[in-house]
């Protein structure tokens, strides 16, 4: 992981400071309440319906145990002892109060995060695979080019006051885990023929309003090239992005505007004028921030026999088998796992989580990953680096913990954004439809049988649920004051992204879940062997499950 | 009359600041005062024959094109950047273009909705002139200016970015 050293750690001291002193003139009426919003913002403090929300930065989702003990002192003594893992790998709190948060930025410091541009108008918290350095299917490593990103991001001073957000993710394997397709600029990194390591850009994806998938500007930019070709970007998104919406001021808008081709041409020609900048990678640079990120002191171990006793253990415990099936995931390294900790299980709104937790947590990933701990954007932690023969003793101390719930990447694994149970802007709630849907579906052996599906919940457009690209997706929206549901069909995430399809009318609140029932019906009755939800949707069609759900109606 | 802080001093200042919708200076005018005027204004005088560096200065909104000014920036000692909303950051762009890409030597002054705790990173950006309210805080403004003492990126005040810095 990345260790800061005196210049990181002075920036981030003297941001402290900057917005102590903003907050006291704020406090004291000397900064207007328009002018202190974008820089409380730039801060990650908004001011949600029921108190201050705060935003804490988790870059590329990467957490050591200091950090997470720290977290847990700050959820227990300035908030009310739990927070909210979101779906870009940041951690919130829900209640602090406004005149504390210096000093709670002071205590983040000290374990090197900070709520740096986690909202406002400028270039967010960069996000990554979950599985970053430990994927069977990697080809490089994407956490220090993120790194890199973090830290010419920081306190940019062109970039500050852009048209609207601005969000970049990396990936570095062959699936895309980090939806590089729906982020303003998504970096895939690539080798090509030489050998030599660049990145595949894309520009324009993004959720929100218009959903869009984000195009292809360039095939390979090299690795040094990177931050200067960022640059390029942003600078052009800066000068020519629409100002005049809001709703229009996303890149995707000012992409589309263009036309691919055309806005291809205009980067390369900004970007011709600085290319050979000061701001060009250097080796020295690249390699440096990779030293970082090496491997841990992982023992050898023969695979063949690991998994051989494992599977002995599974099959006398069905619960263990089931969770070894659905939340341990394959390693790079011989005898090693990964290990997905469910903050999905039922009766918690999705992604929250306690102070005494995350201290169990940390002293979990200290006896059992090297320390470290990975959020991901479907809410859940990871541990990296479990060894097999700990598997089980792992899953005895998550269970009690409440966090070996077997439902990663089943129906109840779902995305959800808090909606309006915290949120201003939401339309409707999110979370008592989350927990209506888990308790509708409690039964195990029927959601295994339903097999791999994406569910994700949004409380209004912005789309912090990622509805668009779940299998299932499910957005509130205002019908004359009342709270109903929109259920879109076939989104998805990853190398094959799509964007769903709106089903029909919306519905109460208390009718989605006998819906999603019908949807599971019609997936059930049609599949073919082997066949998941959303393959069958798009062999049979939005029209079988369009018939079964308004069937009354007609 | 508004006050202006210059190379992160209070300095006097010179120079009238012609809003959009004003008529533009005349000859005498320019003899006895120094003048920054809209880019549409400015290349009218010129057409004419009027003003020099020492008394005609350009101004431009955010939605004027920088690089309309690059055959210009030999004839002029200043150039002003409007804010007219102060999240519009648009302003950083140009005055960062202007400094860097088109070389110019001469003050970069800001005026307009532009606020103290934007002016670290406009002076990072290549302004080196803000115009403040007469009774703005001045001192206070000028400390803001030294926030931080270190960045990672390259910019107009440090040409290397950080990591080229770092030992
Ligand atoms: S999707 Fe809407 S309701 Fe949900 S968190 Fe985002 S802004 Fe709030």
């Amino acid at each position: 992981m990345y260790v800061y050293d005196e210049h990181d750690r002075q920036i981030i001291s003297e941001r402290v400071n900057q917005f102590r002193r903003q907050t006291e003139r704020f406090l004291a009426g000397q900064l207007k309440e328009e002018v202190y919003l974008p820089l409380r913002l730039q801060n990650g403090l908004y001011v949600q319906r029921l108190a201050p929300m705060l935003r804490i930065a988790v870059p590329y989702g990467m957490l050591n145990v200091a950090q997470l003990r720290k977290l847990a002192h700050i959820t227990r003594h300035y908030d009310k002892g739990y927070c909210h893992i979101t779906t870009r790998q940041n951690i919130q709190l829900n209640w602090p109060n406004l005149e504390d948060v210096p000093d709670i930025l002071a205590e983040l410091a000290e374990v090197e995060m900070h709520a740096i541009q986690t909202s406002g108008n400028c270039i967010r918290n960069v996000t990554s695979d979950q599985f970053a350095g430990v994927a069977t299917d990697e080809i490089i490593d994407p956490r220090p080019y993120c790194e890199i990103i973090r830290q010419w991001s920081t306190l940019h001073p062109e970039f500050a006051f852009l048209p609207r957000k601005f969000k970049i993710a990396v990936s570095g394997s062959e699936e895309d885990r980090a939806a590089i397709r729906f982020h303003d600029i998504g970096l895939q990194i690539v080798k090509n023929d030489s050998g030599a390591i660049g990145f595949k850009v894309l520009v324009g994806g993004g959720l929100g309003r218009t959903p869009v998938i984000g195009q292809v500007v360039r095939e390979f930019l090299p690795e040094q090239d990177l931050l200067t070709y960022l640059e390029a970007i942003v600078r052009h998104y800066n000068l020519n992005g629409r100002r005049d919406n809001k709703y229009k001021a996303r890149i995707k808008i000012l992409v589309r505007a263009m036309g691919v081709e055309a806005y291809a041409a205009a980067i390369e020609q900004e970007w011709d004028k600085i290319h050979d900048s000061q701001a060009l990678l250097t080796d020295k640079e690249i390699n440096r921030t990779k030293s970082f990120f090496t491997e841990p002191d992982y023992e050898s171990f023969d695979e063949k026999s690991c998994a051989d006793t494992l599977n002995e253990r599974a099959q006398k415990d069905k619960d263990f088998s089931n969770w070894l099936a659905h939340n341990v995931g394959k390693h790079r390294v011989a005898g090693y796992r990964t290990v997905t900790l469910s903050l999905k299980p039922n009766g918690i709104a999705p992604g929250d989580i306690t102070d005494s937790q995350l201290e169990a947590i940390a002293d979990l990933a200290e006896e059992y990953s090297f320390g470290e701990v990975r959020s991901t954007h479907e809410q859940n932690l990871v541990f990296a680096d479990v060894q097999t023969a700990h598997l089980r003793r792992l899953w005895r101390a998550l269970t009690k913990l409440g966090f070996a719930t077997a439902n990663i990447g089943t129906l109840t694994d779902m995305i959800c954004c808090p909606g309006g149970d915290y949120c201003s802007l939401a339309n409707a709630k999110s979370i008592p439809v989350a927990e209506a849907i888990q308790n509708e579906f409690d039964d195990l052996d029927y959601i295994y049988d339903l097999g791999e599906i994406e569910l994700n919940i949004s409380g209004c457009m912005n789309a912090c649920g990622h509805h668009h690209i779940g299998h299932i997706g499910i957005l509130g929206v205002d019908k004359r004051g009342e709270e109903f549901y929109q259920i879109q069909l076939g989104g998805a995430q990853g190398n094959n992204a799509n964007i769903g399809k709106v089903l029909g009318p919306s519905f109460s609140r208390e009718s989605v879940p006998n819906v999603i029932r019908k949807l599971l019906d019609v997936y059930v009755e049609s599949r073919v062997e082997g066949e998941a939800f959303v393959e069958t949707y798009h062999r049979v069609g939005i029209t079988p499950f369009k018939e079964r759900v308004y069937a009354k109606a007609n | 009359m508004p006050k202006l802080i210059k190379d992160g001093i209070l300095t006097q200042n010179e120079w009238q600041w012609l809003v959009t919708d004003e008529a533009a200076p005349s000859a005498e005018a320019l003899e006895t005062g120094k003048w920054i005027v809209p880019f549409s204004v400015y290349l009218t005088l010129k057409s004419e024959g009027l003003g020099n560096a020492k008394n005609l200065g350009v101004w431009l909104a955010s939605a004027d094109n920088v690089q309309d000014l690059a055959p210009h920036l030999k004839d002029l000692n200043i150039v002003g950047l409007n804010f007219e909303k102060f999240a519009d950051g648009r302003s950083f762009s140009q005055a960062r273009i202007i400094r860097e890409q088109l070389d110019f030597g001469g003050e970069i002054r800001v005026n307009g909705d532009f606020y103290q705790d934007q002016m670290f990173y406009l002076a990072r950006s290549g302004v080196n002139a803000f115009l403040i309210e007469d009774d703005a805080n001045s001192e206070s403004m000028i400390e803001s200016l030294s926030d931080f003492s270190d960045s990672y990126q390259a910019a107009c005040d440090e040409p290397q970015p950080l990591f080229r810095r770092r030992v």
